[in-house]
């Protein structure tokens, strides 16, 4: 959100890109996670997009909660393949527990592929105003009517946010516990269906609201700000592309051989 | 003349119960009309008849003639009466659509596609209008409520609509918002001859600047008043009820058997945002202790302390004489009731009788017990006849009427009500009130937040003024007259409130 704020305001160098640049940045970075199959290669593709990510905003303050989320991640997915990993020799054995030598590289790399698309879709999703998408997005031929639901569901996050803490609070109070994690399933029906019917009831007004001043009267509208695409962005998502198709390229032509 | 809204043999839907029944009548260009009513009394749904939401968004068949500037609503889209009608409904932040102020009063003007340098003059000058000269670039989810109200306002004014429809518009607003947007609701009806129809519970404040008034009950419009022939019924009843309820708290002092103890207690919410500040006060058993200030001040956060909702930065808080601490919440919640501003915070269950029952269901109260103590919770508000439906089937007022029931059967000692009367109409609001002062006499706390200054008055024992998160006045209500000036300066004038005393 504050990104998105200061985004708009053109306070850092990555907000001089064009979306679409940014949108090439994400496909490249993604196309890598697939593509790499060494640990060693995906560490590379990470380590490009971290130092990019830090040349270009100055911090990497807001990947905080995705690295303590990717480590519980990598945990459970280290425990997985340890318990059902049957690929390379047999290292260890303890009754019905085998570990086979495979596993620790595969959860590795599962780990890492997982990384570098959670952090390409933070780096783009995070690096753009709702505005930007919307004007993006229509400038893909998308319909205005679908393409500004992206700013309106971002506008009620943090209100729903609000709401949902206002709603446990209100259940405490009528003596609702919610001190244990079996406490917080045995809640889920009286906390989340008020939810629920707030949300509802705020769709209806907010279409409602949006309706009656005008919303889809005509296929264009007056937006406050457009995008014109920069010559740098154009000469960076060439650059973007031809990397992806020379390395797909190269990764064919072996075969054809 | 043709008239501006012309209303022929309305009925909604088209059922052996309909919502709206018999609806005839005719508003003319310039007009502030006011239209009040009691509870589910068909006031909404008749605003969205009027901007063709009925039939258009809701779909259901309507049967009657809306006509809009002598064009039938059914005839015209409903992106397209933003030409004839500004709507602004009840909750501010259902409202507003985008991120930022400017963006959101823009929002209509860019539909219409106005070139952009208009758009830009426009949103100045309305916002300037609405007194948020300055505001747009902040952020709308960082609104407070009178601020989210003015740029809804700001939005639909922005559209130059010849009729402006307003549902509750004031609901969330202190005294001085209130004051403030009525008087701006003035000025565009008398300037700019701005017709004006607006819907709302409570219309003391409103009625100056009316020039008719409907008063809906069970569907259909069962009176239309002028302002004078409203004030002299309302005084009348006003007599009525000093005949049978010859109440209140306000010139008793009670015992003092002190229930609740605040001393030197302070809270402050993230990014600095003010909550209170050293606060200091004794809350007497059988108090009826009105909490009073204007929006953000800090009345919510105090009664937030009360329940251990937010647990205070400094100072301590006792309640029952033992202090409220992790240890002793569950025991002190069992004696507190906290009822919610917003009644939709706790509804969940598919019946009303569920609903009530649900505090009682997680004591472990035996079934007998249970239904004998909700039937008499959902007759104490009125709501016995609905105890099988679904509570979303009820009414913004029914629904309050429900949270308090709910909070009502656990037969709590201390009950703390954030603006009990909210979305009630007057009778409703009286009802409650009574109830609670009845609750009061028999030894129970009452603490409420309210903004209503005429209930405050005439309910209260005890009135706790809170300016910039601090108490500036705690007082008998006996006493208010001493401190009317002091009152005044913080936003609340009492100097207009009627009391029952002086009818």
């Amino acid at each position: 959100m504050e990104l998105s704020y200061s985004a708009k305001h053109n306070e850092k160098f990555i907000d001089k890109f064009d979306p679409r640049t940014k949108l090439t940045w994400y496909l490249v970075m993604i196309y890598y996670s697939l593509s790499c199959e060494t640990a060693l290669k995906l560490c590379i593709v990470l380590l490009v997009g971290i130092t990019v990510s830090l040349v270009l905003t100055g911090s990497l303050k807001q990947y905080k909660v995705m690295i303590m989320t990717m480590l519980f991640l990598g945990l459970q997915m280290l425990i997985l393949q340890l318990l059902f990993c049957r690929e390379g020799i047999l290292i260890y054995q303890w009754g019905i527990l085998k570990i086979y030598s495979e596993a620790i590289p595969l959860a590795l790399t599962g780990l890492l592929k997982a990384t570098i698309i959670v952090f390409a879709s933070m780096q783009f999703f995070t690096s753009s105003s709702p505005m930007d998408f919307t004007l993006m997005l229509m400038k893909f031929k998308i319909p205005y009517r679908f393409a500004m639901l992206v700013g309106l569901s971002i506008r009620f996050i943090p209100l729903m946010k609000d709401e949902y803490m206002s709603i446990i609070e209100s259940q405490t109070t009528r003596g609702l516990k919610m001190e244990s994690v079996w406490d917080n399933i045995k809640s889920i029906i009286p906390t989340f269906l008020p939810f629920l019917y707030r949300a509802v009831r705020r769709s209806t007004e907010v279409g409602l609201a949006m309706e009656l001043r005008g919303y889809g009267r005509s296929k264009t509208r007056t937006f406050s700000s457009d995008l014109s695409i920069k010559n740098y962005d154009i000469v960076l998502i060439i650059a973007m592309f031809l990397l992806i198709i020379i390395s797909f390229v190269c990764k064919l032509l072996p075969l054809a051989i | 003349m043709i008239a501006q809204i012309r209303i022929e043999k309305l009925i909604f839907p088209n059922e052996e119960k309909p919502a709206l029944k018999n609806i005839d009548f005719e508003i003319n260009k310039g007009d502030f009309i006011v239209i009040t009513g009691g509870v589910a009394s068909g006031k909404s749904i008749l605003l969205h008849s009027i901007t063709g939401a009925i039939p258009h968004y809701y779909n259901a068949e309507l049967t009657g003639r809306v006509t809009i500037m002598g064009k039938d609503i059914k005839d015209m889209p409903l992106n397209k009466m933003s030409n004839y009608v500004g709507y602004m409904m009840q909750e501010p932040q259902n409202q507003l659509v985008s991120l930022n102020v400017y963006e959101d009063v823009a929002f209509g003007l860019g539909n219409l596609e106005i070139p952009l340098k208009e758009i830009e003059q426009k949103v100045k000058n309305t916002l300037e209008f609405v007194g948020l000269k300055g505001y747009e670039n902040r952020q709308t989810s960082c609104l407070s409520g009178g601020q989210a109200q003015r740029v809804v306002l700001a939005g639909v004014l922005a559209l130059n609509a010849p009729i402006l429809i307003l549902d509750q518009p004031t609901a969330e607003l202190d005294p001085q918002g209130r004051r403030e947007l009525y008087m701006r609701l003035g000025q565009l009806n008398k300037l700019q001859n701005l017709t004006i129809v607006l819907v709302m519970d409570r219309i003391e404040e409103v009625i100056t600047y009316a020039n008719r008034v409907f008063y809906m009950k069970d569907g259909e419009i069962a009176k239309q008043y002028s302002p004078k022939e409203y004030y002299e019924e309302k005084n009348r009843h006003f007599k009525e009820r000093l005949k049978h309820n010859l109440p209140l708290n306000a010139g008793s002092s009670k015992p003092k058997e002190v229930i609740a103890k605040v001393s030197n207690t302070s809270y402050q919410y993230k990014n600095n945002l003010g909550g209170c500040e050293d606060i200091n006060m004794e809350i007497n058993k059988g108090d009826f202790l009105s909490v009073i200030g204007l929006n953000g001040s800090g009345k919510s956060t105090l009664a937030k302390m009360l329940i251990g909702l937010l647990k205070p930065l400094s100072g301590e808080i006792k309640l029952f004489g033992q202090v409220l601490n992790k240890k002793n919440l569950a025991k002190i919640r069992s004696r507190t009731g906290f009822l919610f501003q917003n009644p939709d915070y706790q509804i969940f269950a598919n019946t009303l009788e569920e609903e009530v029952g649900f505090s009682l269901k997680l004591k472990g109260e035996q079934k007998e017990v249970m239904d004998k103590k909700v039937d008499e919770c959902l007759k104490f508000v009125g709501l016995k006849g609905y105890k099988q439906i679904h509570p979303q089937r009820l009414s913004r007022g029914q629904r309050q009427l429900l949270a308090l029931a709910s909070i009502l059967v656990s037969d709590p000692e201390f009950i703390i009500a954030d603006e009990p009367t909210s979305g009630l109409d007057e009778n409703q609001s009286y009802i409650i009130m009574d109830k609670l002062s009845d609750l009061s006499r028999k030894g129970k706390t009452v603490l409420i937040i309210t903004h209503d200054l005429t209930m405050a008055k005439n309910y209260s024992n005890r009135l706790v003024a809170l300016h910039n998160h601090h108490i500036k006045l705690d007082i008998l209500t006996r006493d208010l007259d001493e401190h009317l000036d002091t009152l005044k300066e913080i936003g609340l004038n009492f100097k207009n409130v009627i009391s029952f005393e002086e009818v």
